[in-house]
C-alpha cells in the first residue's frame, strides 16, 4: 500500500466533495431552473423602514404563562432531562444535520427556556430550579453547550434568588464556556 | 476512498447558454433591503418575506456597544443594525433556492482565468492508498432517528469558486430570475436557503411560529456565518471547517473551526451581541440563543491538524482504538503507520480574513 502524504493538483475537488457533502441537501434537485438575465429589479421592498420591524414581543412564547407549582415543575424538568440529546447522539449526526446547531438540540434550547421561563414566574421554585440546573451541569452525557448553558443559569439563579450554590461543579472547558454569556 | 469526481462531473457537464432564451418568461428575482440582497425567483415568496423580517428585526434591537465583534467583523463605523447589514450585504448578494440544481446552473465562463493567489488553495490533503475505516460513530455516519437531513443554509458561493479556481476557470451561476453571476470572488456572495432554515424547530402553541424573535435570532446568526465563508484568501479562502477531535461533541464531523475569526466565531459573537440587544426578548426566547451561540463557540478548537485528512484519519484510528474495534488488518497496518507520521498540527489562530478577487459585474 502506497503510504504517504501528498498534496496533488485537483485537492480542491476533495474539498468540494465535502463541501457538497456537508451542504447540499439528500434530496434530488428538482426542476432546472432558469430566469431571463438581467432581470432582477421587481418588487423591490424595504426592510427596516420605519413600522415594518420584526415585532420582538407578543408571541405567546414571550407571554406570561400561570405560575407553575412545584408539582407542575417537577413533571416540566422532567420533560427537559428527556429532551436534552446525549453527546453519543449528536455524534450520530451527518454533516449536514451537524453544521448548524442541530434541530435536536434546538428543541432541547427551547425546552430549557419553558424551565428559565417557569422560574421567573415563580420565584418559589428557584431552590428546585437549583437541583435541576447542578444536575444539568454534572450530567457528562450532556452536550457541553448543555452543560454550559445549565452552569451559567445555575450561577444566575443563584444570585437572583440569594441562594447559596456549589462552585467548582463543572469541568475546565464547561466553565470556559459558560463564561462566554455571562452579560446575557 | 475519497474521489474527484464531482468537480470534474461538474466541468464536464454540456451546459447549455446561461440564461438562454428559453428562460424568457420566468419571474424577476426580487430585491430586499433597499436592494442589498437579491432573492432569487425560485425562492418561495414566504421565506424571503421572513428574510425581509429578519432584517428589519435586526434594525429594531437595541445594539450595545461590544468592541471584540466589531474589531473582528472590521466593522465600518459603529456596532449598529446598518454596519452590521453592511457586513452583511459585502458577503451575501443573491439568495437562492435548496431546488436550485447547481449541476446545471454552473458553468465556464472564461477558461485560463487569473485568479488572484494563483494555486495557492486550502490546505487540504490526500492520504493516498489510505484505507476506508468504518467504526461505530465515525465520521460522517449516516444516522436513524434523526429524520432527514433538511437544508438549512450553505454558502455555495465560496464553493463555487473554490471549484473554478482549483481549474483556471471562471464559473458562472444561473440565478433564477437574475441571469449570470460571475463567480470571480467568494464575495460574490451566493447563499442557498432551505426549508429546514424556516421550519419550526418545537411544536407547541407559542412556538412554533416561525417569523417571532425566537426563530429570527437564529436565522441571523446562521446568516452571518455563512456569510463569513465569504472571506479569506489563499489558503483561508472560505474559512473551511474542519473535523471535530475525539471527544467533542461533534467528534468526526467536519463541524469545527481553527480559525479564531471563523464562522463558529462570527455566527457565535455576533448571536450573543443580537441576543443582548433584544430588549424585547423574553428569557424562553433568549436561551435557546443563548445555547445556539455556546454551540458554536464550543466548535473553536484551540489546536488541531493543518490537513483535513489528517484529522479525518486520526480521529478514525483512535476512535477504532478507543472502542477495541476490528477495523481489519490493513487498516490498523495504517493506523499504526499513520501514528508514526509525524503529522503537521496547528495552534487556533485569527486567519486572514481579507477577500480574494472581486465582484464583477456581468
Amino acid at each position: 500500500m502506497k503510504k504517504h502524504l501528498a498534496i496533488g493538483s485537483g485537492l480542491i475537488a476533495v474539498a468540494v466533495v465535502a463541501f457538497l457533502a456537508l451542504h447540499r441537501p439528500l434530496k434530488a434537485p428538482a426542476e432546472e431552473q432558469s430566469s431571463p438575465a438581467g432581470a432582477a429589479a421587481a418588487n423591490e421592498t424595504v426592510a427596516g423602514a420605519p413600522g415594518s420591524a420584526g415585532s420582538a414581543s407578543g408571541d405567546a412564547a414571550t407571554s406570561k404563562a400561570a405560575p407553575l407549582s412545584p408539582v407542575e415543575f417537577h413533571a416540566l424538568v422532567d420533560e427537559v432531562e428527556k429532551s436534552i440529546p446525549s453527546q453519543s447522539e449528536l455524534r450520530k449526526l451527518t454533516p449536514e444535520q451537524a453544521h448548524m446547531t442541530p434541530k435536536t438540540l434546538q428543541s432541547a434550547g427551547i425546552q430549557l427556556g419553558r424551565v428559565a421561563e417557569a422560574l421567573e414566574n415563580n420565584p418559589n421554585l428557584a431552590a428546585d430550579g437549583l437541583y435541576f440546573y447542578e444536575k444539568c451541569v454534572l450530567t457528562d452525557t450532556n452536550p457541553t453547550s448543555v452543560r454550559a448553558l445549565c452552569l451559567s443559569d445555575y450561577e444566575k439563579l443563584g444570585e437572583r434568588a440569594h441562594l447559596p450554590i456549589r462552585t467548582g461543579i463543572a469541568p475546565a472547558n464547561v466553565r470556559d464556556l459558560a463564561d462566554k454569556i455571562k452579560n446575557i | 476512498m475519497k474521489t474527484q469526481l464531482s468537480l470534474l462531473a461538474l466541468m464536464s457537464l454540456t451546459i447549455p447558454a446561461l440564461a438562454s432564451a428559453a428562460d424568457a418568461g420566468r419571474p424577476a428575482a426580487t430585491k430586499i433591503d433597499s436592494g442589498r440582497y437579491i432573492v432569487a425567483s425560485d425562492v418561495p415568496a414566504e421565506q424571503s418575506q421572513i428574510l425581509q423580517k429578519d432584517l428589519a428585526f435586526m434594525y429594531a434591537l437595541n445594539f450595545r456597544d461590544d468592541a471584540a465583534l466589531s474589531q473582528m467583523m472590521e466593522l465600518d463605523g459603529n456596532l449598529n443594525a446598518a454596519s452590521l447589514d453592511s457586513w452583511l450585504s459585502d458577503r451575501v448578494q443573491y439568495i437562492i433556492s435548496e431546488n436550485t440544481d447547481l449541476d446545471s446552473a454552473v458553468a465556464p465562463v472564461t477558461q485560463g482565468y487569473a485568479f488572484e493567489n494563483p494555486g495557492v488553495l486550502p490546505p487540504l490533503e490526500s492520504i493516498e492508498g489510505a484505507p476506508d475505516i468504518s467504526v461505530q460513530n465515525a465520521s460522517n455516519t449516516p444516522t436513524a432517528g434523526h429524520g432527514k437531513a433538511v437544508m438549512v443554509m450553505a454558502n455555495v458561493g465560496a464553493m463555487i469558486y473554490g471549484m473554478g479556481k482549483e481549474q483556471n476557470t471562471l464559473l458562472g451561476v444561473n440565478v433564477p430570475g437574475a441571469g449570470t453571476v460571475l463567480m470571480s470572488s467568494p464575495r460574490t456572495g451566493v447563499i442557498q436557503i432551505g426549508e429546514g432554515m424556516f421550519a419550526p424547530i418545537f411544536q407547541r402553541k407559542g412556538m412554533s411560529d416561525t417569523s417571532t424573535p425566537l426563530y429570527s435570532l437564529s436565522r441571523l446568526a446562521t446568516l452571518f456565518h455563512e456569510a463569513r465563508h465569504s472571506d479569506g484568501n489563499g489558503e483561508s479562502t472560505g474559512f473551511l471547517h474542519t473535523i471535530c477531535p475525539l471527544g467533542h461533541d461533534y467528534e468526526g464531523i467536519a463541524a469545527c473551526d481553527l480559525s479564531l475569526n471563523g464562522a463558529y466565531t462570527v455566527g457565535a459573537m455576533f448571536e450573543r451581541t443580537i441576543t443582548a440587544a433584544c430588549d424585547k426578548c423574553s428569557a424562553a426566547e433568549k436561551e435557546l440563543a443563548k445555547l445556539e451561540t455556546l454551540d458554536s463557540f464550543n466548535r473553536v478548537l484551540k489546536t488541531g491538524y493543518k490537513f483535513d485528512d489528517a484529522a479525518d484519519y486520526t480521529y478514525k484510528c483512535n476512535k477504532a482504538a478507543q472502542m477495541a474495534a476490528n477495523i481489519g488488518d490493513e487498516a490498523m497496518a495504517f493506523c499504526k503507520w499513520l501514528g508514526q507520521q509525524k503529522l503537521e498540527t496547528v495552534t487556533a489562530s485569527n486567519w486572514d480574513a481579507a477577500p480574494e478577487g472581486q465582484r464583477l459585474k456581468k
